[in-house]
Formats: structure tokens, sequence, C-alpha cells
């Protein structure tokens, strides 16, 4: 059903699994459970590295409330990290360590920290973590692939590239993180497919690009979150750098952009500024029923991106004001485009002028093309990520002590879209 | 890919030689682990961050004609300056010294001020133009020393997945342990283990008979002395003067 994603199967029923948090309670104090272990930090092992070596799968790394001066690597299946409070549980990188939590092991869970000043990744889930270059040919398709993982109540700010960052990796939840202040992005889903993996919930503020997901392909939902401040807002996205290209069927539904061109966040490498949702050679994307305001270049965005052309996108019932240009349709005329359309929006501006008309969903109704290509102003020089402003504190899980913990399985999360409504303006 | 990778980095290893060798060590340059990729990575960006440095370049020009720098560069600023040596029988003299910011180069000439002042025109020692990127020697050998910096550090994960970058070996150079690494096309880094600064870099310039060799020599903020503006003359002011001055090839 997700992959039919041009047309109103995706309107569909999907359920978004209750796979976050279930099972028996977990013991506490170290000892056994049917759900496996607690291992406490700092009373049973004094770092978080030495709670994950320790840990078996199924068990439960708990870090009481404090400063991790530490880089911490999983390779150990099934096992959650998680804080006993979101705000005072930071892992440190001082800008000396390359990535706060780096998961190479199928079926992990981090939930209810804080990571920052890491020189690479606040969370990072990778299918190649730990493999030479060499054996990084097909990873994120078939079974050359990390399996399940999950980043929930996690705060990453000041990072060096990504707060939150999947790649090769199927079978994921990110939800209830906030990340902010990343020169790259706050949340970045890479080379999968299919990646079946939804980002739900979730706030990404006064980075480089709020979520970007390049070559990310398949059963890919970012939905009813907030992508406020960044300098591009979300951007699923076709590129060579990757392996699997072109990306395919991501939706993006009921989230909140607003505010791009943020010429206080760090830049993009790529010079992009000010559009809220970009689908940047991206195939079979649908943009559903979102509000997009205030983003002086650009609201909702389909063009290509190096030679690949945008093909049967879909953007619907989205809501937009007070942009540069609300809806855009730019790509290069040579550039292979073709199928892609817009319905049911609320729009004053477009490009070009009758976007709905011209660029109808009614199939064989679509105009050719050429289409005038509007232009953008490259961005200001961007702020330091280093000396960003910390963000203020952010909602913690319930009952962090006590709440169930099991490994993440290798099922993918649904999404109930028929729920997901445009969001209310701020 | 794979075999076009360890081709590429024997080829690297026989050029310049030295070799540590070992079956290990054949193994890792086949590839790049994640924890090269890791310094890799970063090359660029820690000499952003170290904001600049001093340093001597070398490029073979062509059999027998060497061109040489040795001066400041403020990566930060994007800028430099450097003393200029032609060495060879159809060398050109001049110039003598030359600046940079952003995209503009000026010259030090021997003789200008004379020649200005003979033309009519306001006596100048320097000259500033364009920089010429595509056919200027000179120019060409700046704007690499220049580019030896990054605002952002690359992705270690896609850099993995580049066939392009790989560990060649680890060599001695001044005593220090150093990782030899390739980076893009043509561009080798010798990286210290220590502390993972750029100290070497040779980078093959198309059109030319040898590599340009960069050695950083002492890493950290500059002090870039460009000329002052009272000793430049525009190029458009200038122009008859400076063609007869520093005749092509720059």
């Amino acid at each position: 059903m997700r992959r039919a994603s041009t047309g109103t199967e995706l309107l569909a029923v999907l359920t978004l699994a209750a796979a976050t948090l279930g099972g028996p309670l977990a013991a506490c104090g170290g000892s056994e459970s049917a759900a496996g272990r607690v291992i406490r930090v700092p009373a049973d092992v004094l770092t978080i590295q030495q709670g994950v070596d320790r840990a078996r799968p199924g068990d439960l790394v708990l870090v009481a409330p404090g400063t991790y001066r530490e880089s911490v690597r999983v390779i150990r299946k099934g096992i959650t990290i998680r804080g006993e409070d979101r705000n005072r549980v930071i892992l440190d990188g001082e800008y000396t360590r390359e990535n706060g939590i780096a998961v190479g092991a199928d079926g992990v869970a981090v939930e209810n920290l804080t990571v920052h000043g890491y020189n690479a990744n606040g969370v990072f889930f990778s299918g190649g973590l730990g493999r030479t270059s060499d054996q990084l040919a097909g990873l994120g398709t078939g079974d050359n692939v990390l399996k399940g993982f999950r980043a929930s109540h996690v705060t990453a700010y000041g990072n060096g590239l990504y707060g939150v960052y999947a790649f090769g990796s199927r079978f994921g939840t990110i939800d209830h993180v906030y990340v902010s202040a990343h020169p790259d992005s706050g949340i970045y889903i890479g080379q999968c497919k299919p990646c079946d993996t939804v980002v739900i919930d979730s706030v990404a503020e006064n980075n480089a690009i709020g979520y970007y997901g390049t070559n990310a392909s398949g059963g890919v939902f970012v939905v009813r979150s907030v992508f406020r401040g960044n300098r591009v807002g979300m951007t699923p996205n076709s590129q060579k750098m990757e392996q699997l290209s072109p990306q395919a069927e991501t939706v993006v539904a009921g989230n909140l952009v607003v505010d791009g061109g943020n010429p206080n966040s760090p830049s993009v490498p790529r010079g992009a500024y000010g559009q809220g949702i970009v689908i940047g050679g991206g195939t079979r994307n649908t943009v559903l029923r979102n509000r997009v305001e205030g983003n002086p270049a650009a609201g909702i965005l389909i063009t290509d991106l190096e030679t690949f052309g945008p093909e049967n996108n879909r953007v619907e019932g989205n809501v937009t004001a007070r942009n540069g240009v609300d809806l855009a349709y730019a790509p290069k005329g040579d550039a292979g485009a073709a199928g892609n359309c817009f319905v049911g929006n609320t729009f004053t501006t477009s490009s070009p002028p009758s976007i709905e008309s011209v660029l109808p969903c009614d199939a064989g109704a679509a105009s050719a093309g050429p289409f005038p290509r509007p232009t953008f102003t490259p961005g200001p020089p961007g702020a330091d990520h280093r000396t960003m402003a910390a963000p203020p504190s952010q909602p913690s899980m319930p009952d962090p002590a006590t709440a169930p913990h099991r490994p993440v399985p290798a099922t993918a999360p649904t999404v109930d879209l028929a729920t997901i409504v445009v969001p209310e303006r701020p | 890919m794979r075999v076009a990778t360890r081709l590429a980095a024997a080829a690297v290893a026989l050029l310049v030689g030295c070799s540590s060798g070992g079956g290990a060590d054949e193994a890792r340059a086949a590839s790049l682990s994640d924890d090269d990729a890791a310094v890799l990575s970063q090359v660029l960006s820690r000499n952003y961050e170290g904001k600049g440095a001093t340093f001597a370049a070398s490029l073979l020009v062509r059999a027998g004609t060497t061109l040489t720098l040795q001066g400041e560069v403020d990566w930060a600023g994007h800028r430099g300056r450097a003393d200029v040596q032609w060495a060879g029988n159809d060398a050109p003299g001049r110039p003598v010294e030359v600046a940079w910011a952003d995209s503009t180069v000026a010259e030090r000439l021997t003789g200008l001020a004379a020649a200005l002042t003979q033309a009519g025109r306001p006596a100048a020692t320097w000259v500033a133009r364009p920089a010429d990127t595509t056919n200027g020697i000179l120019d060409r050998a700046v704007q690499f020393v220049a580019k030896l910096s990054s605002t952002q550090r690359d992705n270690p994960v896609l850099l993995q997945q580049d066939a392009k970058a790989a560990w060649v070996r680890t060599e001695k150079l001044d005593g220090a342990a150093v990782d030899v690494y390739r980076y893009g096309d043509a561009t080798t880094f010798w990286v210290r283990a220590d502390d993972h600064r750029l100290v070497r870099v040779e980078g093959t310039l198309t059109g030319f008979a040898g590599p340009l060799v960069v050695r950083v020599l002492t890493a950290g903020e500059q002090q870039v002395l460009g000329p002052k503006s009272a000793d430049v003359a525009l190029i458009d002011d200038a122009r008859a003067v400076y063609d007869r001055l520093n005749p092509a090839p720059r």
C-alpha cells in the first residue's frame, strides 16, 4: 500500500504501531525479568559504554542524571539505552568526540536523554558501522541493512553534522525528538530501500536543514512534526553521493513547516535558503496536509537535483501562506521531470501561476512545460553551531524508570494517515 | 570499483615510495575504515578551525622550471601572502611576491614603479587583478593553497563510499608518524597520527610536469601582511605595463 504513494491509496488506513514501548515491566536494581535486566549507570557500571558492553538483548541500560563525557558505540543487539531524565542525562562530546551514540546493531532503542557537542552526530544508526569502505556495496537494501531502531524523546543539539542520523537502516521510529543547531540537518534518513521508517511528533529548529532524506525510499513517513526556523525545512532528495538513487516514496504529512531562511542558523553546504519543503529530484513522494508558512524563498518546491528530475510527486491539501512563492515547480527543462501534480492546496502565489490548473492531478491533463524557474537568493553566512544557545528543556518520556523496554522489532512502523490533519497555526 | 581503488592506491604508493609494506597495511590500503574516514573527513575543517598556517609550496611547471612559494595563509579570512621564486632557464623573473584575498590576486613586480612612472601613471609596486584560476600558473597554485580548508567537515559515512578516498600508508615525516590518504581524484594528504593535523599535500594540477607539493610548516592564526592600498595599481590602470613586465605564461 505504501508503495502506491502517488494516489489516494496513500490515504488508506495505516496504523502507527504501538511498537515504541510494551511488554512486561522491567525489574530494577540489576535483577532479571522477562524483559531483560536493568543495568544502572553509574550505580552498576561507571560509564554508559560499560553498561552497553555488559548488556544482552532485551536489557535496559538506565542512566542516572549527570554529564557523560564519552562516545558510546553499540554493537550488541536489542538493547535499550535510556536516561532517567531527558534534560539532565547529558552526553557531552566537548567537540572532541565523533558520535554521541553510534549504533551498529539491530533492534536498539535510545531514549530520553540529551546529546550535544559531538563532531559528527548525536545519535547515529548505521548498517555500515565498523565496516571498511570495500564492505559497503549495496548497503541499505535487502539484508544488507540495520534492522530495527528507535530514537525517542532524545534532544540533540550543536553536533557537527546531524542530530539523529539513520543510514543504511530499516524499520525505524524517530519520535518525540528535538534537534537544533546542526550545520547539516537535524534529522537525516539516508540510503535505505525500503526504509520503513517513521519520524513523528518531533521538532527540528535552527538547523541548516530540518529533515534531510537523501536516497531514502519506501515506507518513509515524516509526519505530525514541527520544522521551524531552519534554513530549509524538509527535503527528500536524490543524490549520487549515496547509493540507491533515486529517492522515492516518502510521505510528508501533517507537519508545521514555518519560518525557513533563518539567518541565525548554520548554513547549508549547497547554499539552499528559505524554502519550506523541497522535493529535490525525488520520485513518487507525497506532500500532504502540511501547514507551510513564512518561508522567504518558497513554501513547497519541486525541482531537480544533480541529474535527477522529479517524477510523479503529489502535493495535496497543504495550507500555505506568507512564503516567497507558496507553491513552485522548477525543474530544469532537460531534467526529465514528469507526472508531478498539485491539487487541493490553499495558496496565494505559485510558479507557474495557477499551478493546480497547469499541473493537475487528473491523469493526462498536465502541461509538459518547460516552466519559468524562480530565482532564489543564497543565504548569508551561517552561525557557528558550537556557539548557538542550548534549547529549552523538553518533555521527558513517561515513567522512564519503570516503562517497559524490549528490542525494537524488525517490522515496519505504520501511520494512520487518515487521522493526520493540517496543523493549527502556531 | 574495489579493484580500481586498489590499483589507484598502489599507483600512488609507487609514485611516492616509502610504503611501510606488510599484509595488514595492504589490506587497509584497499579501503577506508570508519576511523580513517573520521580523520580524513575533518582534515580541511581542522585547517579552517586552526585559522591559518605558514607554508612552502613547489610546482614543477615543466621540465627545468619550478615555481616556489613560501608564505602565510589565513584560511578563515580567505587571504594569504607568499614570496615567489621561479627557477629554470625559461622561468619568468616576476613577480617576486603574491598576495590574495578571496578572488583577487596582487603581484609585486620588480621594476613596476619605475615603469608606471615612465608611462605617466602613479607609482605602485603591486598590481591587483582578478584571479585567473583557469590558465594562471601562479594563480592556480595559490588557489590550491587557499582551498585547503572548509567551513564544514565531510560526512565520513559518505567519504567511505567514495572510491576516490583511501588510506594509503603510514610513514615518518620529519620524525613524526603520519598517515597518508588519497582524497579525491588528484590530492594526497599527509596527516599527523597524533593530532590529525595536515602537514603535507600533493595535488596534481593538469598541464604541469609534476605535482604541486605543499608543506604546512606551522599551524595557527596568521597575520597576513598584504600590500598597502597606496602601493597597489589596479590592473585596468596598469595593463600595458603589467603585460610588458610579466609576460605570459604567468
